[in-house]
């Protein structure tokens, strides 16, 4: 079933969407959640809640995207999550993509800059766009996804090291562009 | 900018790209796709080639080939032959070659059986006893070089076997054997046509190269590496044994462009 069909039994308010949404996007769904939340039993948790807000969020969104609009809507549950439980005890993929790109930051960054994120989220979006589909796919499930590079390669039939060298290219190009765009990194 | 907060930035990168994120990259299914094609490619294009380079070292090939306008005879072109003088001096359309000495010869009889050839001139029907055969180019320069519409033979491409043409000497008969078919020195006259000598069968020297049939011409010629043409302009078959029983006249071209008829009896 696509998306559209999907989103319309949310619209209908039968609750065959959610099975529907289950099957479909619930592998991704609870992966990802794991990532975040290291445990399982919470990401399932967190994957039922997220099946909760969309149900409440449809009809008053109809959303062109539902594979973005139920991830953002997973990762937000997640970090509440996260940060209820114990922001310091978090771990798994979420945390070494975000080590990953503490190294790719310098240290002259400043912490306390005040950034606007969606500012800075389009500039990454443009930039992504410039690049080809399999280097831009692979930056955005390691950094969105928080997926590993070991799933990455698997999932891809690439060796770890040809994942990891795209990743390190695109960041490369990422500063450089950023930098180019007036951005300290 | 921390770390944090980039990666809050990167949260915020547009839907479409969440969307295609776990899309295939399509260039590379293709590539994996299509990967067996080159080396199956080669070893079709091997194989094909092994079995026309097998299919060519077992057929055998049918001996002779060339006809009139395609064989080959390297030393001749149209301005040598142009320039050749005929033996029978000045003939205006057309160049004739006649001998009436014995053909082949063996190199034990030939200084003792080649005097009795005679040139027949073309306005006398005498002839000339003690010429023993057509004079070299130097000696017949004085008369007008005869018109010959004889286009040289281009270059050849085919190297056939070619029949072996063993002679023989019965007394004061000599004579040629092609295919089991004997060939006489003509003595009357045979126009050479315009448009080529016939079908090449090869040199003296290369068809009757385990013969002593050489000395055929004049004496101070060098005839082994007479050139001998099967007279059969017309004829198109691709068997030159079929194009020789079909026809009773060879021609033998020598080092100095001088014709030489054998018909058969």
């Amino acid at each position: 079933m696509n998306d559209t069909d999907i989103i319309a039994l949310y619209w209908a308010r039968s609750e065959t969407a959610i099975t529907e949404t289950d099957r479909k996007y619930g592998a991704l769904c609870r992966s990802l959640a794991a990532r975040i939340l290291n445990n399982a039993a919470d990401a399932e948790e967190c994957v039922n809640d997220t099946y909760l807000t969309v149900w409440n969020s449809i009809p008053d969104a109809r959303p062109t995207h539902f594979k973005a609009f139920i991830c953002r809507l997973l990762k937000n549950n997640a970090f509440n999550m996260l940060r209820r439980a114990n922001a310091q005890k978090r771990s798994g993929g979420y945390t070494e993509s975000l080590d990953e790109l503490k190294e790719f930051l310098s240290s002259a960054s400043t912490p306390d800059t005040e950034i606007d994120t969606k500012e800075l989220g389009r500039a990454i979006s443009d930039f992504l766009r410039t690049q080809n589909d399999r280097h831009r796919n692979i930056f955005v499930r390691r950094f969105w996804f928080c997926e590993s590079v070991g799933e990455i390669a698997d999932d891809l039939d690439m060796t770890e090291a040809t994942v990891s060298v795209s990743l390190y290219r695109t960041k490369q190009k990422l500063k450089n562009y950023l930098e180019k765009e007036g951005y300290v990194l | 900018m921390n770390e944090r907060q980039l990666f809050e930035a990167i949260d915020q990168i547009d839907d479409d790209l969440l969307e295609r994120a776990h899309d295939r990259p399509a260039a590379r299914g293709n590539a994996v796709f299509f990967r067996w094609i080159v080396p199956a490619a080669t070893l079709a294009v091997a194989a094909i080639a092994g079995i026309i380079v097998w299919r060519a070292h077992n057929i055998p090939v049918p001996p002779v080939v060339p006809q009139t306008g395609q064989t080959t005879v390297p030393a001749m072109s149209a301005t040598t032959l142009r320039a050749a003088p005929s033996v029978r001096g000045s003939e205006p359309t057309a160049v004739t070659a006649r001998q009436t000495q014995p053909s082949a010869v063996s190199r034990e009889s030939a200084p003792n059986t080649l005097p009795t050839a005679t040139v027949t001139q073309p306005t006398a029907t005498e002839t000339q006893p003690t010429e023993t055969r057509p004079a070299p180019s130097a000696d017949v320069t004085g008369g007008a070089p005869a018109e010959t519409t004889v286009s040289a033979p281009a270059e050849t491409t085919v190297s056939a076997p070619a029949p072996s043409v063993p002679s023989s000497t019965v007394g004061e008969e000599r004579y040629i054997l092609l295919y089991g078919q004997k060939y006489y020195p003509s003595d009357d006259d045979t126009v050479i046509p315009e448009g080529g000598m016939g079908t090449f069968l090869g040199t003296v020297q290369h068809i009757a190269a385990d013969t002593d049939a050489v000395p055929i011409g004049s004496p101070q010629a060098d005839m082994s590496g007479a050139a001998v043409y099967l007279f059969s302009p017309s004829l198109n078959s691709n068997s030159p044994v079929v194009d020789l029983l079909r026809n009773d006249k060879i021609i033998l071209v020598d080092s100095n462009h001088q014709y030489f008829v054998y018909t058969r009896r």
